[in-house]
């Protein structure tokens, strides 16, 4: 049903690689942000 | 109920896992495009059409923020409570990062589908002036001090700002464009999502509008602790 | 809106001008050493410059108007005049369409004279009618004008003022610069005349939503 010659499959392997590296990183970012605005937050009361 | 620290977690563990297996999904078990909609013999449009799926959350996401924008604007040249100015360029701030994904997306997408990463198709055009005119709201905001003036003045420019929406959103349907058309009008290739498709754009969508509006809550805690931290400072002076 | 008091602001500033002219004078001779510059950017004698030239054309005219637009309100704060006009007994409105209609004023004289210089300078012949070029050029330079004025008095207290508003002008009126490019291009190359190109409707009610937009919120920037 999905059609993918082996070219395909190894180029979205590769996009998915990539993508994956990228979206943790946002991810980890934005949680490492999120701690350290609320440890600011108990600081400033 | 408050938004703890634990919840926040769990919340980004699932966005990010959520959202993996729905790319995966999109990209190994998703169909190719159909026959009839493709232009030649190995178009790379058959799979290549895939990239839809997050060019069109990234849109979606850059009028959202630029509306939110628009709302924080109005609302506080009418109330003059500096909140909602922090609220316009808090989106504007995560606003310009959607747009900033929106604008790789489609310069991935043109160079599969057109075969050159900027195109000047009359789309990528106006999602670049997307992007000028938050740029240019962020610096007119680093450009003033005071600062209730700046935010009366940045409303002004949010609001003017808005109307480049509505120019992107009708740009492929008033200029010459390749960009595919979302709507069945007489000349347009749309095409059509089948069911698996359509659960896969809709969780998608609900992932990326919960994370822009978690990470708008997030900006807006970060300007307000900057506003309280400034005004300690000039407590101390 | 009355029209009384647009004239006597118009004219006003028209009396400053004619005093001073500096920024008359600065405005022609920039538009000069522009047009020169760029016609050294391409080979005079090569048949590129026939496709280029009414795009320099129109930059001229923005870089141009950019010295001028940003004195508009400038030179009132700079000299404490702005407290004086915002004391008098007219309506902030009015102050704003005066100064558009100053610029303009400003914006024509410029174009009148810088147009036959661009033909003579690139010696160029225009393919279709001289009159519509010229129509589409003031067509351009009215949305500029009306976005410049009205950005030149929100940025008045800003700091570098001067730099602010090229960065906020620039991209709202981006798609106003780029269709009357390609409409100039069509009249002053393909030849077709000014009212069946599309673009040069769609610059134009880009202009007057800019400019509704403008007069519905002047009241917010004058207010202090």
């Amino acid at each position: 049903m999905t059609e993918l010659t082996p070219a395909e499959v190894a180029m979205f392997r590769q996009i998915m690689a990539v993508a994956a590296i990228l979206w943790t990183l946002l991810i980890i970012y934005i949680g490492y942000l999120d701690s350290k605005v609320r440890s600011l937050d108990e600081r400033l009361k | 109920m408050k938004f703890q620290r634990k919840q926040a977690v769990i919340l980004l563990a699932v966005l990010w896992a959520v959202v993996l297996y729905a790319m995966y999904q999109v990209l190994f078990s998703l169909g190719p495009l159909s026959e009839e909609l493709l232009r030649f013999e190995g178009d790379p449009m058959r799979h290549g059409y895939k990239i839809f799926f997050f060019s069109m959350q990234a849109a979606a996401i850059t009028y959202i923020a630029f509306a939110v924008v628009l709302v924080g604007s109005v609302v506080y040249l009418r109330t003059k409570n500096l909140k909602w100015d922090t609220i316009a360029s808090s989106s504007a701030k995560v606003g310009i990062v959607f747009t900033t994904i929106l604008l790789v997306n489609g310069a991935i997408f043109s160079n599969v589908g057109w075969g050159a990463y900027w195109n000047w198709d009359p789309r990528q055009t106006t999602s670049l002036f997307l992007w000028f005119i938050l740029a240019a709201y962020l610096s007119l905001r680093t450009a003033v001090d005071n600062i209730e003036t700046r935010a009366r003045l940045s409303a002004v420019l949010g609001i003017f700002g808005f109307v480049g929406v509505p120019l992107t959103h009708i740009s492929s349907t008033i200029w010459v464009s390749n960009h595919p058309q979302l709507y069945n009008t007489a000349q347009s290739s749309g095409f059509s999502l089948d069911k698996s498709g359509l659960t896969l754009f809709m969780i998608l969508m609900t992932s990326f509008l919960i994370l822009y509006i978690y990470m708008l809550w997030l900006t807006y805690k970060i300007e307000t602790q900057n506003q309280i931290y400034q005004n300690i400072l000039r407590g101390e002076q | 809106m009355n029209f009384k008091h647009i004239l006597s602001v118009v004219k006003k500033d028209l009396r400053v001008e004619s005093r001073g002219k500096e920024t008359v004078n600065f405005m022609f001779l920039f538009t000069f050493i522009s047009l020169l510059m760029f016609n050294f950017a391409t080979d005079p004698f090569s048949p590129v410059l026939n496709d280029v030239a009414p795009g320099f054309l129109w930059f001229v005219f923005i870089f141009a108007g950019m010295l001028g637009l940003s004195r508009a309100f400038l030179k009132e704060k700079e000299t404490g005049t702005l407290q004086g006009l915002s004391l008098a007994p007219i309506s902030n409105d009015d102050i704003l369409y005066a100064k558009i209609i100053y610029n303009l004023i400003l914006m024509l004289g410029i174009q009148i004279i810088a147009f036959p210089l661009f033909i003579v300078l690139f010696n160029y012949n225009i393919a279709g009618s001289t009159l519509d070029a010229f129509l589409v050029l003031t067509i351009g330079n009215v949305g500029f004008v009306v976005v410049g004025s009205f950005m030149s008095a929100l940025v008045m207290s800003a700091r570098s003022r001067e730099l602010v508003l090229q960065i906020i002008v620039l991209p709202l009126l981006l798609p106003v610069i780029i269709l009357i490019i390609i409409s100039l291009r069509k009249v002053m190359i393909d030849a077709i005349p000014l009212l069946s190109i599309g673009e040069i409707k769609l610059a134009a009610s880009y202009v007057v939503i800019m400019a509704v937009l403008a007069s519905l919120l002047f009241d917010y920037i004058m207010e202090e």
